[in-house]
């Protein structure tokens, strides 16, 4: 019996073979349903997103499982097996452990601490578990699987820090102004990134938009779709002095703002700060702004120098959780290891069990003026004598079994004990 | 017992210190909290000092190192307030090292018994006492808050945030926190030092007696006027508030450590 995770990622397929190989969720009953057709698969659970198509399964026969499901996933799909086989991984026991591990806590995504995939696992799960396709094993593993991505999220920075530009100009509007919530926002022009970067904010809680564009029919059009208000671009210096953000995306050839204009806005604002987003290129705005007090101007560069440096960031707490991974993965596979000895723990007692019942009938025949309360006190007593007996073999086997020697000790207790094979 | 009360408020303190710098170094979470639990079980073993020396002496603070102890406390209890008030824990990383700073610097010196003139044992030198602690407390935290407002802005300003940006409050907290300590520190200032002035004019028969300590702290009272004028009037706010509170707290370590040493005069250190 063996844990396994066979499928592809971004890692290892191309975007095309993936989508080929995509598994709507309203298949996935399907599928699990004609997985449970492989005798040599006994549990299993099914993840299928942009990313990757994997399957988890405890299966009985590893080659056995993984052909039936190549064969699967190529019939289904209309492919030959040689056009996505190179593309997969087969992991099995702790490396497919592992990787459930790390997919769940999103070591695996493509964007580092991305928290969508938590969600998508715990979805594939309860498919699966809707389907009673789960088991005591697989039920374990997400369980704890779960239970680890949320360690973590909480214990490291993987999640904390921004990795786009639109999100990290967030991440810095909200260093400077606390809470966006009823900020105003001032887009001057209407590039697509200005566009997304206002979208975000939106949805970060800023109060108004306004919009400054050459062409006044479209700032209309998108102020109207934000529900804020157009301003004529000649005025849009003016406009500054109400706007907590500004971000400037005209195509024009030169800087449309200089420092002494912000000089001039600051000293109108009376020092209220101003955070700047020039997304433009070239540049409409003079990088000398930012050294005036309470201006703080971004360009795209800049932006990009953020992303970078909070991805390296993500990826130094992307070291501390594999080690956490690799603790918990170790723990998981001691108590997988542990339930093959469970049957011999299980019959030692039986059988002791049995002769002490044997024993004990035997004695309270020949003791007939016993009274209940002494027989059930001599009971007691035997009863706790063979507990007391058995405590330390029982520990001792558990202790072994997650060790390579294991199964040499399951062996010897067999025969010590006389334990025929089941 | 007010020295083991003190030493060991100062062991949670030093402990709290390095949980707080621990916690802007790496994660925070757990590590911050640990600190905030430390810093109140500090506060806590050091209000009893406090209490136990209010009991044996029945007199304010009369020499430097009590009043330094003394100054600790009320640092830690307005930094607590600040804390709740603002839900922030983080501040407490440049606090809680500047209490250590005051008790340890405390615990040091040697304690020489003064006794308090005759004149002075009323309920107007406890007022003075209080209102001017507190009032500089305030002011202490302001400089704690402007010395992050400077880290965090230079940060933004270089356009490479790192980590400490991340575990930084934002500008505007950490503007509002000085805000808040420089109006809660003035008039408490003020109220101090009218009392004291009052309290030497029933001592001596004259409202000031030109010492060191007088002198600057009107200097200090002067230069916080004109900040919190300066803010609630001219819009002064960022960088330049957060230096002139960094200056305006050198001014109070100034006048009321260092000031008597030049002229010497009524009060006692």
């Amino acid at each position: 019996m063996e844990i396994i995770a066979l499928g592809l990622s971004h890692k290892t397929a191309p975007i095309e073979l993936r989508e080929k190989l995509h598994i709507p969720e309203s298949e996935l009953p399907e599928i699990l349903e004609e997985l449970s057709g492989c005798g040599q698969i006994l549990e299993r659970m099914i993840l299928s997103t942009c990313n990757r198509v994997e399957t988890y399964a405890v299966v009985d026969d590893v080659e056995g499982a993984r052909r039936f499901l190549v064969e699967l996933l190529a019939e289904r799909h209309k492919l030959l097996p040689e056009a996505f086989e190179p593309s997969m991984y087969l992991l099995t026991a702790d490396q497919a452990i592992r990787h459930i591990f790390r997919v769940a806590s999103s070591l695996d995504a493509m964007v580092v601490g991305e928290s969508q995939i938590l969600g998508q696992v715990k979805a594939a799960y309860a498919a699966a578990l809707e389907r009673e396709a789960t088991g005591p094993i697989l039920n374990a593993l997400m369980e704890r699987a779960f239970r680890v991505a949320k360690r973590v999220r909480t214990e490291t920075g993987i999640a904390t820090s921004a990795v786009s530009v639109s999100t990290a100009a967030i991440e810095l509007a909200k260093k400077i102004f606390g809470d966006l919530t009823g900020r105003t926002v001032m887009l001057i022009g209407a590039g697509k990134m200005s566009e997304l970067s206002a979208k975000h904010l939106l949805a970060d809680g800023v109060g108004t938009v306004l919009v400054a564009n050459r062409n006044f029919d479209r700032a209309v059009e998108l102020a109207e779709r934000w529900g804020g208000r157009a301003v004529r671009y000649d005025f849009a210096k003016l406009e500054m002095l109400q706007a907590d953000i500004v971000i400037s995306s005209t195509g024009a050839p030169h800087q449309i703002l200089s420092k002494a204009d912000f000089e001039e806005i600051i000293a109108q604002r009376r020092n209220r700060p101003i955070f700047v987003i020039d997304i433009a290129v070239p540049r409409d705005i003079d990088p000398k702004a930012n050294e005036i007090d309470n201006v703080y101007l971004y360009d795209l560069d800049d932006l990009k120098g953020v992303v970078q440096a909070n991805l390296r960031e993500r990826q130094r707490e992307a070291d501390l959780a594999e080690a956490m991974i690799d603790r918990e993965v170790r723990q998981f596979a001691g108590w997988l290891t542990s339930l093959h000895v469970v049957p011999t723990i299980v019959a030692m007692r039986k059988k002791i069990e049995s002769i002490r019942e044997e024993e004990l009938q035997r004695i309270f025949a020949k003791l007939q003026d016993l009274t209940p309360e002494e027989r059930h006190a001599i009971s007691l007593m035997t009863g706790s004598i063979v507990n007391k007996i058995l405590h330390d073999p029982t520990m001792e086997l558990k202790r072994q079994s997650a060790l390579k020697e294991g199964h040499l000790y399951v062996n010897v207790l067999r025969r010590l004990f006389g334990i025929k094979e089941e | 017992m007010e020295l083991s009360f003190t030493y060991l408020a100062l062991l949670f303190y030093l402990s709290a210190s390095l949980a707080y710098m621990g916690s802007l170094a790496t994660r925070p979470g757990k590590l911050l909290r640990a600190a905030g639990i430390l810093g109140r079980v500090g506060f806590v073993l050091h209000t009893g000092a406090v209490v136990v020396h209010l009991y044996q002496h029945g007199r304010p603070p009369a020499n430097l190192g009590d009043w330094l102890s003394f100054y600790a406390w009320a640092t830690a209890a307005v930094y607590i307030i600040a804390e709740i008030h603002y839900e922030s824990k983080v501040v407490g990383s440049f606090a809680i090292p500047l209490v250590v700073l005051l008790l340890g610097a405390s615990a040091a010196l040697p304690k020489t018994i003064e006794t308090l003139s005759p004149p002075l044992k009323n309920f107007g030198v406890w007022a003075h006492v209080v209102l001017t602690l507190l009032g500089n407390a305030a002011f202490a935290l302001a400089c704690c808050g402007a010395l992050m407002y400077l880290v965090q802005e230079w940060l933004l300003k270089s356009r490479h945030p790192g980590v400490l940006f991340e575990r930084l409050p934002s500008l505007k907290l950490l503007d509002d926190l000085c805000h808040f300590s420089l109006t809660l520190g003035f008039p408490l200032l003020t109220l101090g030092l009218l009392s004291g002035v009052l309290l030497s004019y029933s001592a001596w028969g004259s409202f000031l007696s030109w010492d060191g300590r007088q002198i600057w702290s009107t200097v200090t009272w002067v230069f916080y006027a004109a900040l919190l004028h300066g803010r609630l009037a001219g819009g002064w706010r960022g960088r330049k508030a957060a230096i002139l509170s960094i200056i305006g707290f050198c001014g109070v370590v100034f006048a009321s450590m260092l000031a008597n040493l030049l002229i010497r005069g009524t009060h006692a250190f």
